[in-house]
């Protein structure tokens, strides 16, 4: 193989690595989630795996599903987080976690499909509600801020949140069901 | 193994302390337990969790475009990470995986465009009578988003854009905050929520009552403790009376009653005379003393369509679209008629289907006419800054109304576009896609004729193309249904299922 060639190869396999991060952020993300359901530590994983999958890259065979090879990558990030995060976050121990794992990527077509379904669901919630959830789930927003900006007590924050995340939740899953019967 | 409504209720506790930061020690160790021993259990976490991970996802795309306040919410950038920003970030990847959203703070609720527009519609009465003559309702009125209806007594019916029906009873008040939402400081409310509007709420002082798909009643008296009754599936209802006493949220299933106060909240013992009588309540034909209530009379004079066909009742379709229209942007179809080329109400129904690999290109529009001059399309959104891609759009004039299904997909779907004169010289439409309301408008009615734009004849109505351009459609359509009233909700949903909005439908027009 020549220079000029294997830069060729090189510049596929990076556009390809692009493109497969970029699609699927999401749904590394909502892995993540599920496992360290904290943000910012959901977050700091996701760097981590992303650095990791760039390195691995070459392991990865095209065609295969690329979002379970990307969540096993994930799973041992969390995993070797462990020490960290189980003072602090981490809510599972090794057991439960990896059960939780388990069923999170047998869920993850399932998953896709919900989060397509919410976006119709939040459409359907009160613009008091909606504005509420949202800014509770801003970057860098906690419970506090959006109740501080919704006028709302802290307490009738954390009710109100409660209700709106059982209507979504079951709005998705009424959704899905339309879409599976029709 | 199914989980119990009790073990679907403490998972959702638990799931909701997990989110908000706020589990204990104990309550850690009891949803640990839960998740150990149960598959149901792990797949309700996941699923919960899920939702967490997606409204992160969709705060942080509503964040990073705030400061375009005037766009909607759901109108989000394709990906949340963008490619652009990968490809930018190539040397730096872990650096630009998390994205910086340092938009400055806007509240979401600003991007909710603030209009007066019609929320329900009242669909029957029964000797009532209102607190203020003036501002007396008749059958067919629209009600406002905001507007109080004071009934001293009667029995009277509202039907709201989403399709719950509520039966008021007065002496009772009844405040629609939104065709989702009402309050209900006082009364007897009894509400039939089809399976399109799920999530319909009434609230008061004391009590939240949220519909998952349901017939219930909520008796509210000054002074005394507010009542809910569920005939028919269940509802969520949430204490609201005192906040330093942190209540929980009860599922109420059939046959369940539950009374709020100010102090919180507790079954209600003796309920069945109540039951009998609400439930007859709930059956608005006794209520309301008529057999048959679909009747809606309109407001407004009927028009005087001129109909390709005279006015038919559907007869039953042995093969559904067997006889579809079907466009592949060579022809057009023009359709004489009067029943458009005017500002009363009225409402345009059909079946669309358009391929799933459809370009851009091949929007055009499914129906187009003139209204007084003001161009009028039916078409689906080719603009992303408008809404999604695909998703059902009603441009009147300048304004435009979009949905949020993507059309699409290859699959037959029921549209029906309601446009109602509002009395502040505006009109008010209002999208239905397969029977559910999927975004509205409120323009300005044309004082003049729209001077530029070349209008053809008022009384054409075009099937596949756009008015004064080249665009075609390309698709089928089939049951293309013209109604000179603004059709409730029940109708939209009949005429979807094959049959006639009402028994005698007047000036119609059918292909």
């Amino acid at each position: 193989m020549n220079g000029n060639s294997r830069w060729r190869d090189d510049a596929e396999r990076n556009k390809q690595l692009m493109l497969l991060l970029t699609q699927n952020q999401r749904r590394i993300f909502s892995y993540l989630y599920t496992l360290v359901p904290d943000r910012h530590d959901a977050e700091d994983l996701l760097q981590e795996t992303n650095l990791v999958i760039c390195e691995k890259f070459a392991e990865f065979a095209p065609g295969t599903d690329f979002v379970a090879w990307a969540c096993q990558i994930a799973w041992w990030r969390v995993r070797a987080a462990r020490q960290k995060y189980a003072r602090s976050k981490v809510v599972f121990d090794d057991n439960v976690l990896e059960s939780v794992a388990h069923t999170a990527l047998e869920l993850r077509h399932e998953t896709d499909r919900r989060h397509e379904a919410l976006e119709q669901c939040l459409k359907k919630l009160h613009a008091r509600d909606r504005e509420l959830v949202l800014s509770r789930y801003e970057p860098g927003s906690d419970v506090e801020a959006a109740a501080r900006r919704s006028g709302r007590s802290l307490v009738a924050a954390y009710k109100a949140l409660g209700r709106i995340r059982k209507l979504l939740f079951d709005c998705v899953g009424n959704q899905l069901l339309i879409e599976a019967t029709s | 193994m199914n989980l119990t409504d009790a073990e679907i209720l403490e998972l959702t506790e638990l799931c909701n302390a997990l989110a908000d930061g706020t589990l204990t020690a104990e309550q850690r160790a009891r949803l640990a337990e839960k998740l150990a021993a149960n598959e149901e259990a792990r797949r309700f976490y996941v699923r919960f969790a899920g939702l967490s991970a997606s409204l992160c996802q969709y705060a942080s795309e509503m964040q990073s475009e705030a400061p375009d306040a005037a766009r909607r919410f759901w109108q989000r950038p394709v990906f949340w990470w963008s490619a652009a920003s990968f490809a930018a970030a190539a040397a730096a990847l872990a650096v630009f995986l998390v994205p910086d959203f340092s938009a400055p703070e806007t509240s979401v609720a600003a991007v909710e465009l603030e209009t007066q527009d019609y929320v329900a519609q009242v669909t029957d009465l029964k000797d009532c009578v209102w607190a203020d003559p003036s501002t007396a309702l008749a059958a067919g009125a629209q009600v406002e988003r905001g507007q109080r209806l004071e009934l001293l007594q009667g029995v009277a019916e509202i039907t709201f854009d989403c399709g719950a029906q509520v039966t008021l009873e007065g002496p009772a008040t009844l405040v629609l905050n939104s065709a989702w939402d009402a309050s209900l400081p006082q009364g007897t409310l009894s509400a039939v929520v089809p399976h399109e509007a799920i999530g319909f709420r009434v609230t008061n002082p004391e009590v939240e009552v949220v519909d998952l798909g349901t017939e219930f009643s909520v008796v509210a008296r000054h002074g005394s403790a507010t009542e809910v009754y569920v005939h028919k599936g269940k509802v969520q209802t949430i204490p609201r009376g005192a906040e330093s006493h942190e209540q929980p949220a009860f599922v109420l299933v059939a046959d369940q009653s539950r009374q709020f106060d100010r102090s919180g909240s507790a079954e209600i013992k003796h309920a069945r005379p109540k039951f009998r009588e609400l439930s007859r309540h709930a059956r608005k034909e006794q209520a309301l003393g008529k057999p048959d209530v679909s009747h809606v009379a309109s407001a407004a004079p009927a028009v005087a369509a001129t109909p390709t066909k005279p006015p038919v009742a559907v007869t039953p379709v042995v093969k559904r679209f067997a006889n579809a229209l079907k466009f592949d942007g060579r022809f057009e179809k023009q359709i004489a008629t009067h029943a458009l080329a005017h500002n009363g109400p009225h409402t345009v129904a059909f079946w669309m289907r358009v391929p799933s690999a459809a370009p851009l290109s091949a929007a055009g529009a499914m129906a187009a006419w003139s209204s007084k001059g003001t161009p009028v399309h039916i078409a689906w959104n080719t603009d992303p800054a408008a809404g999604a891609l695909g998703a059902l759009r009603t441009e009147y004039g300048h304004a435009a109304a979009v949905g949020a299904t993507a059309l699409r997909d290859g699959q037959w779907h029921h549209v029906a576009v309601v446009f109602v004169p509002h009395g502040h010289g505006k009109l008010h439409v209002k999208q239905y896609v397969d029977g559910h309301l999927e975004g509205t408008v409120t323009p300005a009615l044309p004082k003049h004729a729209h001077e530029k734009f070349k209008a053809p004849a008022s009384d054409t109505v075009w099937l596949g193309r756009r008015l004064g351009g080249q665009e075609h459609f390309h698709g089928e359509l089939d049951e293309f249904n013209i109604t000179d009233r603004a059709l409730a909700p029940q109708q939209i949903k009949t005429l979807r299922a094959g049959g006639a909005p009402e028994p005698q439908a007047p000036a119609g027009v059918e292909i």
